[in-house]
């Protein structure tokens, strides 16, 4: 149970990509409480609950390696705790630019109104977000259980794949703040 | 010697972790798309159920007492059936109790011509006591007949025509305080002119008395000798509960109270109307009757209060004149004023509602909500979130 919820927002963009605006604000009202970009008064503390979300749900994949780090380090597996530190690093990055994002002068938030298809794009950013980092979340549990089981002979392929997805999510992320301060 | 790893012991691959995740969670979506169409399935059952209570009362005031009793029904069909046995099953019993009375009686008349006078005479008053009690089991019998056969009625009907037409006690009482609290408000904003007598009134005129089930308003002309000159009676006839519950429409037995009023109105000199409303309506034979009254005084009008429709003799001037007097709100009538609520309520700085929450707050039926935020939207206002959107219930946005 505790799984399901922790991927509740997985499959967000494929839903949200099928619905037509507003019944997408309204799917990710169900992971997001609060949820809205259509008033402006809400869309500030809109964003930033995205945001805080998307915090969340790095700091749980970062504490979820650093155990892994620490099992590796017991056991004098060097190299493989510097991969995961790469790892952690780029989580760690992308935690930050996500938290100290600065745009409250996008148009977003200043203008009354604003295009349907802004919303509707900001709303696919935050969707696809939500659902990369819930495959964050999840595949560094399936490592950390791997880990438990001794099956770690491609661990390090492994970890560099995640850090190729964690720096995804940072292009991304990046995207979405660019659209955000440039939007018309 | 190099340290044998605890965890890291390479005894296998981990394998694509990324699409091992990602098969999980299309996994979790899965289950989370099945939640989502049960959720909705339960919804349209809800709504469903909703939509049968539809046309009958107010669902706020009587709140979920209604819902219970439509989801009820079986219920009180098997309350009804367990009656029914009961009562057969007294039946019975009291029958075995009968025939024994019966061959006591047999016995004691026996008896008598052994005796002696005073005996006879012992035996006689035992014999009388006896045939009482006989008379009394047999009333009892009878009346037990009855009630199984009146159940048996209500058995009978299709379960979807009681479910359909059945109302509370409560929700028949606040039908009746609605229409009554219409026609006072007509009162109170209009005068009349009596066909009659040509005499006009305003609306500060009319003498009202009000009782439980019964308005009666008048107006009166006349300094010295005064009397009633244009006399209406609004009656709300509901039928009988069976159990709590009242489902049958009304017919041919309020035909005596339509004689005595027109009987006892004749060669007043005044215009006299009865207005009889029912909750459940009335059936085609009575409907057929008072659609060909036609007397000279006097207005008779069936107001069925389930379907917000009205009978009388449309071909008298009269009657058909003073019919609006009585009429009860229309669909339209009660939509536009929801309409007008919501606008106010847009006015105050409200940007969203959610079909639910306004049954509760205006206290009126589902259909009657979802009409208003069609008619809302249509003005490009607003817009309509539905279920299928995600909503929890049917939402109207303002733009």
């Amino acid at each position: 149970m505790e799984k399901i919820e922790s991927l509740k927002g997985h499959g967000l963009w494929t839903k949200v990509k099928n619905a037509v605006e507003p019944a997408a604000e309204k799917i990710l009202g169900s992971v997001i409480p609060g949820y809205d970009y259509r008033a402006k008064k809400n869309r500030l503390n809109t964003d930033q609950a995205v945001r805080n979300k998307l915090s969340r749900e790095l700091d749980k994949s970062y504490k979820t390696m650093v155990e892994v780090s620490d099992l590796a380090y017991k056991d004098e597996k060097r190299e493989i705790v510097d991969h995961i530190k790469d790892t952690l690093n780029a989580i760690d990055q992308v935690r930050k630019e996500i938290e100290h994002a600065g745009y409250g002068m996008s148009p977003l938030f200043t203008q009354d109104g604003v295009e349907n298809r802004n919303i509707i794009r900001m709303i696919e950013f935050d969707a696809k977000l939500l659902d990369e980092l819930v495959i964050i979340t999840e595949a560094t549990g399936i490592v950390y259980d791997n880990v438990l089981a001794g099956k770690t002979s491609d661990i390090v392929q492994q970890i560099r794949n995640m850090k190729r997805s964690v720096d995804r999510i940072r292009n991304l992320f990046s995207d979405r703040n660019d659209y955000l301060m440039n939007l018309a | 010697m190099e340290k044998k790893p605890l965890f890291f012991r390479d005894e296998g691959e981990m394998g694509d972790v990324l699409s091992q995740a990602r098969g999980v969670a299309k996994k979790v979506q899965l289950i989370n798309k099945d939640m989502d169409a049960r959720i909705k399935e339960t919804d349209n059952l809800k709504e469903q159920v909703e939509e049968e209570s539809y046309g009958r009362v107010i669902r706020e005031s009587l709140g979920r007492k209604v819902d219970s009793a439509k989801s009820g029904i079986s219920s009180i069909i098997s309350r009804w059936k367990d009656s029914r046995n009961r009562a057969e099953k007294e039946k019975q019993e009291l029958k075995e109790q009968q025939a024994q009375i019966k061959a006591q009686l047999e016995e004691l008349e026996k008896k008598k011509s052994e005796v002696s006078a005073q005996q006879k005479e012992n035996l006689s008053q035992e014999i009388q006591n006896i045939s009482n009690l006989d008379q009394m089991v047999t009333e009892k019998i009878n009346h037990l007949e009855n009630t199984r056969q009146a159940i048996d009625n209500i058995l009978n009907e299709n379960q979807e025509t009681i479910r359909e037409k059945l109302l509370t006690n409560e929700e028949v009482e606040f039908i009746k305080l609605k229409y009554f609290s219409l026609i006072r408000s007509r009162l109170a904003a209009r005068g009349v002119i009596s066909p009659v007598t040509r005499n006009s009134y305003n609306e500060k005129d009319w003498k009202i008395t009000l009782m439980e089930n019964e308005i009666v308003a008048k107006t009166r002309t006349g300094i010295i000798k005064s009397h009633d000159d244009v006399y209406f009676d609004i009656i709300f006839s509901a039928p009988m509960d069976i159990e709590g519950y009242v489902y049958k429409q009304k017919g041919m037995e309020i035909t005596d109270m339509i004689k005595k009023f027109i009987n006892s109105k004749n060669n007043m000199g005044s215009y006299n109307v009865l207005a009889l409303g029912c909750p459940t309506g009335w059936n085609d034979e009575i409907k057929s009757n008072i659609e060909t009254i036609n007397d000279t005084n006097t207005s008779i009008y069936l107001i069925d209060l389930a379907e917000k429709k009205m009978f009388f003799n449309r071909n008298d001037e009269k009657t058909m004149n003073t019919a609006e007097w009585f009429a009860p709100l229309t669909l339209d009538d009660e939509v536009n004023e929801v309409v007008e609520k919501l606008q106010n309520d847009i006015k105050n700085g409200e940007i969203q509602f959610r079909a639910d929450k306004v049954m509760e707050k205006y206290q009126v039926p589902r259909k009657i909500v979802i009409s208003a935020f069609h008619k809302i939207a249509e003005s490009k206002s607003a817009e309509l979130i539905d279920k299928s959107e995600g909503a929890k219930d049917i939402i109207l946005l303002t733009r």
